[in-house]
C-alpha cells in the first residue's frame, strides 16, 4: 500500500542509533540469560550495587548476584520456567523497555515449604532497565500477581474478584 | 505535538484532576487495556474509569519515574500512583480511607496529537494489600 507517511517499523529504523543497537544486544543478551536459566549471566548484567524491583520482593534487591539467587528461586519453583518476548524497545535516555509472557508450571520446592500446585501458568509483564554503559543500573518489572495466582490455583476466581477494585 | 507531549499532557491532566481533558486526549475509537479488565475499554466505558478513579482518588497524583520515546509515536512511561481512597469506585466499593503509593508501567500509542491505545502494567495484589482487601 501506498503512503505518504512513514510505517512504524520505519520510524523505528530512523530513530535507530548505535547506542540504541547496542543495548537492544545486551538486553537481548540479559532477556536469554533468564529464558536459559544462566544465573552467571545474569549476575554480570548488573552495575555493583545496582537496585531490581519486582512486586513479589518487598524490598529491592542489590547488586547482580542477588538478581542471580532470586532467578534461582524462581527456576527452583518453576523447572520450566521460559519467558517469551513480545516487545523490545529503546528510548532516548538509555532505558531499554520489554515486554515478554512467562510461562512456567508450578512443581519444585518453594522456599516457605509451601507445596507446589502442579499447575501451569502464562504471565505477561514488562521490565524497564536503565543501562550504564553496557550494564544494568536499575531494573523495575511489572507484572500481576493476582493473575499468577489465579492461574496457579492460589486465589480462586471469587475471591480475586473481591480483592480487586476499581473496576 | 510530538508522543511525549501527548504524554505530558495526560500526567498533567491527571495531576491536575481534569477528567474532561483527560478524556479529550484519546482518540474516537481508542482502547484502554488493563490487567483489571478482562476486555479492553473504549468510549463511554473508558471515560467512566477515567472519572472514577478521580473520585475514588480525590488526591490523586501521578508520579513518573521514567518516560521515553520508543519510536513511532510509542511512549514507555513508569509511574507510582498516590493516593488516598476517600471516594467510591465505579464498581460501588466504598471508600477505604486509606493511602495508596503503587506502581505501574504503560505504553501510550500515540497519532497526531491523540492516544490510540494504552496498555497498563500493575499488580493488583500490591493495590489490594494497600486498600487492605484480603481474599474472603
Amino acid at each position: 500500500m501506498l503512503t505518504s507517511c512513514p510505517s512504524k517499523d520505519q520510524l523505528k529504523q530512523i530513530k535507530s542509533t548505535p547506542m540504541s543497537t547496542k543495548l537492544l544486544e545486551l538486553d537481548r543478551r540479559y532477556f536469554d540469560a533468564w529464558h536459559n536459566h544462566d544465573a552467571d549471566a545474569i549476575a554480570a548484567a548488573f552495575a555493583e550495587n545496582s537496585t531490581y524491583t519486582h512486586p513479589a520482593l518487598p524490598e529491592p534487591l542489590v547488586g547482580g548476584p542477588a538478581v542471580a539467587e532470586w532467578a534461582k528461586t524462581v527456576w527452583t519453583i518453576l523447572p520450566d520456567f521460559k519467558l517469551d518476548l513480545v516487545s523490545r524497545d529503546a528510548t532516548e535516555n538509555g532505558i531499554v523497555v520489554n515486554e515478554w509472557v512467562y510461562s512456567g508450571t508450578d512443581t519444585g520446592p518453594h522456599p516457605d515449604g509451601t507445596p507446589p500446585t502442579e499447575r501451569a501458568a502464562k504471565c505477561p509483564g514488562v521490565t524497564i532497565s536503565q543501562y550504564e554503559g553496557d550494564k544494568i543500573r536499575w531494573q523495575r518489572v511489572y507484572t500481576d500477581r493476582l493473575d499468577e495466582q489465579l492461574q496457579y490455583g492460589n486465589v480462586e476466581l471469587k475471591q480475586a474478584q473481591h480483592v480487586q477494585v476499581g473496576s | 505535538m510530538n508522543a511525549l507531549e501527548v504524554a505530558q499532557r495526560q500526567v498533567d491532566a491527571w495531576n491536575g484532576h481534569d477528567a474532561d481533558a483527560l478524556i479529550a486526549l484519546y482518540a474516537e475509537g481508542a482502547t484502554y487495556h488493563s490487567p483489571r479488565f478482562d476486555h479492553p475499554l473504549k468510549g463511554k466505558a473508558l471515560g467512566d474509569f477515567l472519572k472514577s478513579v478521580l473520585t475514588a482518588f480525590p488526591d490523586f497524583r501521578l508520579e513518573v519515574i521514567s518516560k521515553g520515546d520508543t519510536g513511532g509515536g510509542l511512549v514507555a512511561s513508569q509511574w507510582v500512583i498516590h493516593g488516598t481512597h476517600t471516594g467510591s469506585f465505579m464498581d460501588g466499593t466504598p471508600p477505604t480511607g486509606r493511602t495508596v503509593a503503587y506502581p505501574g508501567a504503560s505504553f501510550l500509542q500515540v497519532e497526531g496529537d491523540k492516544i490510540q491505545s494504552e496498555h497498563i502494567y500493575l499488580d493488583r495484589q500490591t493495590v489490594a494489600e494497600q486498600l487492605g482487601r484480603k481474599p474472603k
